[in-house]
């Protein structure tokens, strides 16, 4: 057996901890018409995998999706399946983290052990696990899935069965109220033990109090810092009734240029003129805080911020600009964040090129 | 000859000159009856014998993990690198965590034998338990060496002194001299 020597990324020793997102679907993050607009070719996410690998990266993030959010771009409607995804970038990399995105309700624990440790294998020990267990109809209807009633009771079941399957090495019966099955057994087990690394992104006091219990780290965005800081004292304190540490994430979106001008401009172009509107207007229509206030300047701040990044909190401006904003966030107590761009084999190699250096200095990384 | 008489008890006597004692720290672990990991911190962990290599250590018998250590089990021995104190917390019970939830702690990998290793420790060992002697309150729990995983030797080891934990780095070699 491969014997692994270095502790997952995410385990590593940087302050601040950064990773790219969702590079396997089309638009990224952002839902925009722009030319330049991320295709997620294979080449496209292998080559944006490859360079945060080299600059020390700690993680690459994939979405599931399953359809689009329509539009002009029928944004996200392609993307990469994130399993067999993970299974190419691992072979493609070296040192990076990669991820899973999982849906619960979709994929048999079974089935989804022996993925993961096929893919821990691949990655020697450097693959994790994003528990999704959100419900969005259009897509589970696609499933013909029936919607369950606690769907985090449902995950921690499907959490269980996992590591008991990388434990027993002898069949077992599993009897519980989502599943129940015969004579379980699964090898090669995972080379992380228990299991991979494992996050998920949660809002609710099922889904927080899920993460509590059972993830490594917990992803949550916010619309500002002072917001930001009350997450993470939220989760923090939920970890802690089980004698846990959860690190806390976020996600951002960034446009990093040598002016803060162009930064700015790149930005009202990317993501207000020339915005996917179509895609945009269906992404927010479930978002029924905003539905009423479309002359609000709020309004107009959130729909610019869900063309960039659905929604995600921004990091616009010169490379100066992003560490010192990085240091607010890293001081609110987050660990790291997942970053989206709307070119990422563009745009990563200047982000790595002057962010990083100057991370370094602020004290928010070593390496 | 005759046999000495039983001797008599001094607890607090004894505790304290045990305590000074220097020790190194180790986690022991291995798998329940339903094969999910468990694990311990043990100072007791010894050299036994060259050939064949062996080592042992002690567990005491009320604990949870005694009676999961029997003959023909495998069982892991991480030995903790100064920077370790919090796993050592962990696996003794200061987080309150039982069973398999202590693994949370530390970066844990399995070994050939499937069970727990422990990166960033100085060294890992994996062995077979040979031979377990219940005596007094403790099980004296004897192991063959399956296989050594060199770690961070070069790094200050974790040492158990007067009821504390501290990182103890040995002196630099003088010049010249062989390791």
């Amino acid at each position: 057996m491969a014997t692994v020597t270095k502790p997952h990324p995410l385990k590593g020793p940087n302050r601040f901890k950064l990773g790219i997102f969702s590079t396997n679907a089309d638009g990224g993050l952002a839902m925009t018409t722009v030319e330049e607009r991320w295709q997620a070719r294979w080449s496209d996410t292998v080559t944006a995998a490859q360079i945060a690998d080299r600059a020390g990266l700690e993680f690459t993030l994939p979405i599931a999706r399953w359809c689009g959010f329509g539009g002009q771009t029928h944004a996200r409607e392609w993307s990469f399946e994130t399993f067999t995804w993970a299974a190419g970038i691992a072979a493609a990399t070296e040192r990076i983290g990669i991820f899973s995105t999982v849906h619960v309700p979709l994929v048999h624990p079974v089935y989804a052990a022996k993925a993961l440790a096929t893919v821990d294998h691949i990655s020697g020990g450097r693959m994790g696990l994003n528990i999704v267990c959100g419900w969005n109809p259009a897509e589970f209807a696609m499933f013909g899935a029936t919607k369950v009633e606690r769907p985090y009771d449902m995950a921690a079941e499907w959490v269980r069965i996992i590591e008991r399957a990388y434990a027993s090495p002898v069949p077992f019966d599993f009897d519980a109220v989502y599943y129940q099955l015969t004579s379980v057994v699964s090898r090669p087990a995972s080379l992380q033990m228990l299991r991979p690394v494992s996050m998920n992104a949660a809002f609710g006091d099922p889904g927080r109090n899920f993460a509590a219990a059972n993830c490594d780290y917990l992803f949550s965005t916010f619309t500002n810092l002072e917001d930001g800081a009350h997450h993470v004292q939220d989760v923090r304190a939920r970890a802690s009734k089980h004698g846990r540490n959860v690190g806390v994430y976020t996600v951002l979106h960034v446009v990093c240029r040598e002016t803060e001008k162009e930064a700015r401009d790149y930005y009202d172009h990317f993501a207000v003129e020339m915005a996917d509107h179509g895609a945009v207007d269906e992404h927010m229509a479930k978002k029924k805080e905003f539905a009423n206030s479309h002359d609000d300047e709020a309004f107009n701040t959130y729909r610019q911020r869900v063309a960039a990044g659905e929604g995600s909190y921004p990091l616009v401006g010169t490379p100066e600009q992003i560490v010192a904003e990085l240091g607010r966030i890293a001081e609110q107590g987050y660990a790291g964040a997942a970053l989206s761009f709307v070119n990422y084999t563009y745009e990563l190699p200047f982000f790595c090129d002057r962010v990083l250096p100057l991370m370094e200095q602020a004290g928010l990384r070593i390496a | 000859m005759t046999a000495l008489p039983r001797p008599p008890t001094h607890p607090a006597h004894f505790r304290q000159a045990m305590q000074v004692l220097a020790s190194g720290v180790a986690i022991v672990t291995a798998a329940d009856d339903s094969h999910m990991p468990i694990g311990m911190t043990a100072t007791s962990v010894t050299s036994f014998s060259m050939d064949p290599p062996s080592l042992l250590f002690c567990a005491n018998r009320t604990g949870s993990m005694a009676p999961h250590l029997v003959a023909g089990r495998a069982v892991g021995i991480s030995i903790l690198a100064g920077n370790q104190a919090d796993v050592a917390g962990a696996f003794a019970g200061m987080t309150g965590l039982r069973g398999a939830h202590r693994f949370a702690s530390g970066n844990w990998v399995r070994g050939s034998l499937d069970v727990p290793i422990l990166l960033g420790a100085r060294c890992a060992i994996e062995c077979s338990i040979d031979e377990v002697i219940d005596r007094y309150t403790h099980r004296i729990v004897i192991c063959l060496v399956h296989r050594v995983h060199p770690g961070k030797v070069d790094d200050p080891g974790l040492i158990a002194d007067s009821g504390r934990m501290s990182s103890f780095a040995p002196p630099p070699l003088p010049p010249g001299a062989a390791r």
